[in-house]
């Protein structure tokens, strides 16, 4: 018995060992997840993110193509909820690009164009940008990044 | 049937063998298994190949993106705040065949004109402003925040960027609060850094409760508050 706990331990603490570690949100906002989960989740709004970025594409496409079936385009103020206030910068190819999300959650997020939300005002909807985390009308037949919710 | 000895210290051997190799194996699959690190973002989209450089710890990303975390300071003093409930959502009328949007917005007014709770957030907000009928006063952020402090024997403060953010009622234009509120539509401050921060011009986040811009305001400049508690 003693053998086959240690036979599990030791790996076990080497995996936790070679870990890395570099978080903007608290480590306790977003759900245990790898290095290759497709999906984050937040332990606090309770929503499911999508690790992948979709997009550019309209507001049409966004809500029926890219977030199709149970997954859905988020409102406004989940959107916001991304959000990391302390930005950090990161290089584009030789550029230094500003980005204000988790970076350990959602690395290398496009920062080209804001993201769509399903918060709509007449032939507009809300979309938010993360170099700067703040919210801008766009023209739904414009294109914008999608980050969908998942069910 | 009796085991030899020997049969069980070459099968203790194994097992510290086994038990000091995985750990070397998953470091150095950790290290590797940094390229799909990267990959996670590059769905649908070309990736090259992800490098270490071990002296300088940099990584090369996709498309040759680099991480270089230590370098950048936003500046600021403030704590960042992140979201520590579900956000109360009310986005208007909501397309039928859609999912569902959940946590529609619930209030409980106090019934002595002063304070509103939010059911889902917890959070307890000023009712109305300090200029009668439900208005408030301009007052740049420093004012604000001694505002807030004198409102009452609770403990009120000026509410944080996403606090703020979960009182906007998309149902409703003009004036983006929900019913339960008193108060001019306009400019709220929020105690969040707007950041890259810079002393020499401070700016904090602001929510502009006309239309729903989230955006920021230099400190000297004037805008309305909303006082806000926590339980």
């Amino acid at each position: 018995m003693k053998l086959r706990s240690l036979q599990l331990a030791v790996p076990l603490f080497g995996l936790l060992v070679a870990l890395p570690v570099s978080a903007d949100a608290p480590l306790t906002q977003y759900k245990a997840f790898t290095q290759r989960d497709t999906q984050i989740e937040d332990a606090f709004t309770k929503l499911k993110w999508d690790r992948n970025v979709f997009g550019p594409a309209n507001h049409a496409t966004a809500t029926t193509v890219l977030c199709p079936g149970n997954n859905r385009l988020p409102t406004l103020k989940e959107l916001l909820s991304l959000v990391d206030e302390d930005v950090h910068e990161e290089y584009e190819g030789t550029q230094r690009v500003l980005k204000a999300i988790d970076q350990r959650a959602f690395p290398n997020t496009p920062v080209d164009a804001p993201y769509w939300t399903s918060t709509e005002e007449g032939t507009s909807a809300w979309t938010v940008d993360f170099r700067t985390g703040e919210t801008q009308l766009a023209l739904k037949t414009d294109t914008r990044r999608v980050r969908c919710v998942v069910p | 049937m009796a085991r030899s000895s020997r049969s069980t210290r070459g099968r203790l051997a194994a097992a510290v063998a086994l038990g000091l190799a995985v750990p070397a194996i998953a470091a150095c699959n950790a290290l590797i298994g940094l390229d799909d690190f990267e990959k996670v973002q590059c769905a649908g989209s070309q990736c090259d190949d992800a490098g270490i450089d071990v002296d300088s710890g940099r990584v090369d990303g996709p498309n040759d993106a680099r991480i270089d975390v230590n370098d950048f300071d936003g500046g600021g003093t403030e704590p960042v705040t992140w979201a520590k409930w579900p956000i109360p959502n009310f986005d208007g009328v909501p397309d039928a065949v859609a999912p569902a949007i959940p946590n529609p917005h619930s209030y409980a007014t106090s019934g002595d004109g002063r304070s509103v709770e939010d059911k889902v957030t917890k959070l307890t907000w000023e009712q109305a402003g300090d200029a009668g009928s439900g208005a408030s006063t301009l007052k740049t952020y420093d004012e604000a925040v001694a505002y807030c402090d004198a409102l009452g024997p609770e403990k009120w403060r000026v509410p944080k960027r996403i606090e703020l953010v979960t009182l906007l009622d998309f149902t409703r234009n003009g004036k983006r609060f929900d019913v339960a509120f008193g108060g001019a539509g306009g400019n709220y401050w929020s105690s969040s850094e707007k950041r890259p921060y810079s002393a020499a011009n401070p700016a904090h986040w602001i929510v502009d409760f006309d239309k729903g811009i989230v955006t920021g305001r230099a400190k000297s400049e004037t805008a309305f508050v909303r006082c806000v508690r926590s339980q």
